[in-house]
């Protein structure tokens, strides 16, 4: 793919997902960020606000595997990896492996801090080697991999929260939120009338996304903006009112990296500031850990995120 | 070099530039106030050049550290942010890159010497250059004065509680120092007959053979010469040819006869 085609194929997926997702823009394009910059993201939301509904119309339209593991106390690793099984073949019964819904091209790992910590770090491990190993075998996840895990804000009874340091290995943590009323409108009319079963055609291929994925990391950006993206991601660690734990440096990897994977989606050539205090709250809300005081005062994290954006 | 650095250069020449206009300006503006300052309260106006050239070398030295590609993008728009990428990125290659460039490079074009030069800034300046140029000009040919600077300093300078050193030095000068000129009854002998008198105990003269001349006779071996002549030595004699010896006692002889 050229550098002049992006946004005629960016153009293509959005209007694609419009087809099916009504609303929720700037979710998708921050799924499709952290798609093109090859990594992973935590989307936060309250049931029914079609979370699940994007990341499948997604699946179609860039032609990628999608699989969906809902979590529940009671999932095992192997559940998600894979196990062996035995099977019966021409020379008798052998063992075989079962790749597990991991072996995807998008996976989908519903309420994620509902698993367990063992089987929550079967998968992060996953994630972060791309690799899956059982046993003595390991086995090569296929790229592209991208893992969308969910998280239920409001049902906290019989759940793991993700430790921070887990958190940390989702590049973005995406932010769902009620439609308009307009918008709701529009979605009353399509779902709640004959249903209409779209059918979606792949817009881009493995092959277009590897593409995409290597002009991402080509994008220049200005060293004046790089050092505000770091500034920006330092001062977390120094606004001790507000902010008991800061951003590693990885946020600041993270940031530059998301900056980039916008401006390649939005048809630019280089990163802008705007790029950066956008990507800001999905890159530093799951990476900062508010002080007492802030809470006290009913502050969120992007309110302080706000606060620090200049 | 690649096009775009050569563009780059020429921006950034423009920009110093703009900027040593801008510094120049700024300077003439300070030295014409202090210039229209020196005429209002009488002090030379070659002081004014002292301002002038601190201006200039601080806040010019301070306006070429400042300058930034950013200042272009706010002039052009079109180039926000884009142009500082691009020199940020100047020799390293690929393809979004130079993507970048060659929109860059179309941008480009839009940058005229006047967006630099032309700004109402500048404007405003020149025009306060005309106007301080106006007033100094009227001020002196009027010759009008707030006050005299110069004759108050002098007068401060006279007056005895401010500068003690200046009447120790005037006094100095009007009563004199018997060290520098010695004994004032000397000065006044003047054209006076001075009758010395020698100590003779304390004198180094015998004055006991003190007697009358006396004649001597030189008469012993002498005899007295009819005609005394001298000659010279050979050595002092010229060598000078016989002819030429005829030449030259004829030539002083004309000389004489013309004289």
């Amino acid at each position: 793919m050229k550098l002049d085609e992006v946004p005629t194929y960016m153009d293509a997926v959005f209007n694609g997902m419009k087809k099916v997702v009504i609303g929720q823009d700037e979710v998708i394009k921050q799924i499709m960020t952290a798609m093109v910059v090859d990594a992973h993201a935590l989307l936060e939301g309250y049931p029914g606000l079609a979370k699940t509904l994007i990341v499948k119309t997604m699946g179609q339209l860039l032609d990628l595997k999608f699989s969906r593991v809902q979590n529940t106390p009671d999932l095992m690793p192997s559940d998600i990896l894979g196990t062996y099984l035995i099977e019966e073949g021409k020379s008798g019964r052998e063992l075989k492996f079962q790749k597990g819904p991991v072996f995807a091209n998008i996976l989908l790992a519903d309420e994620i801090n509902r698993a367990t910590p063992k089987t929550q770090s079967a998968l992060l491990e996953a994630m972060q080697e791309r690799q899956v190993t059982v046993g003595n075998e390991t086995y090569k996840l296929d790229r592209p991999f991208f893992v969308l895990a969910t998280m239920n804000p409001i049902e906290q009874e019989g759940t793991y929260p993700l430790p921070e340091a887990q958190t940390d290995r989702f590049l973005l943590k995406i932010k769902t939120d009620y439609p308009s009323f307009d918008e709701e409108m529009a979605i009353v009319d399509k779902y709640s009338e004959i249903f209409d079963d779209v059918q979606l055609k792949p817009v881009l291929k493995r092959n277009d996304i590897a593409d995409l994925q290597n002009l991402a990391r080509k994008i220049p950006i200005a060293n004046d903006l790089k050092r505000y993206a770091v500034d920006l991601v330092t001062s977390t660690r120094k606004k001790k009112e507000l902010i008991e734990y800061g951003a590693s440096p990885r946020a600041s990897i993270g940031l530059i990296l998301a900056a980039k994977g916008r401006a390649l989606i939005e048809g630019r050539k280089h990163v802008s500031k705007e790029d950066i205090n956008k990507m800001a709250f999905p890159v530093l809300r799951h990476r900062i850990i508010l002080s007492f005081e802030a809470e006290r005062n009913n502050l969120s994290t992007d309110d302080v995120i706000k606060q620090l954006i200049k | 070099m690649k096009i775009i650095e050569n563009a780059l250069a020429e921006v950034r020449k423009l920009l110093i530039l703009s900027k040593v206009f801008k510094s120049v300006i700024d300077s003439l503006i300070v030295f014409l106030a202090f210039f229209l300052l020196f005429i209002f309260i009488k002090i030379s106006w070659y002081y004014a050049i002292i301002p002038f050239i601190l201006h200039l070398f601080i806040y010019g030295r301070k306006n070429l550290r400042s300058i930034r590609y950013s200042q272009v993008e706010k002039l052009v728009p079109e180039l926000n942010e884009k142009l500082r990428t691009a020199a940020d990125y100047v020799g390293r290659d690929n393809e979004v890159v130079d993507a970048l460039d060659a929109e860059v490079l179309k941008d480009m074009k839009k940058i005229r010497t006047s967006l630099f030069f032309g700004s109402k800034s500048n404007m405003n300046k020149i025009m306060v250059m005309g106007i301080l140029s106006f007033a100094i000009i009227l001020v002196a040919s009027f010759n009008v004065e707030l006050f005299d600077f110069a004759t108050i300093g002098k007068n401060r300078l006279d007056d005895e509680r401010f500068l003690p050193i200046q009447k120790n030095l005037d006094t100095f000068l009007k009563e004199g120092d018997d060290d520098i000129y010695g004994d004032e009854s000397i000065v006044e002998l003047g054209n006076n007959e001075v009758l010395i008198g020698l100590n003779t105990v304390e004198g180094n003269l015998d004055y006991s053979a003190k007697k009358d001349l006396e004649r001597k006779n030189f008469a012993s071996g002498y005899e007295e010469e009819k005609e005394i002549y001298a000659t010279s030595d050979s050595s002092y004699n010229d060598n000078i040819p016989k002819e030429n010896q005829e030449v030259v006692k004829k030539y002083f002889n004309q000389i004489t006869q013309a004289g």
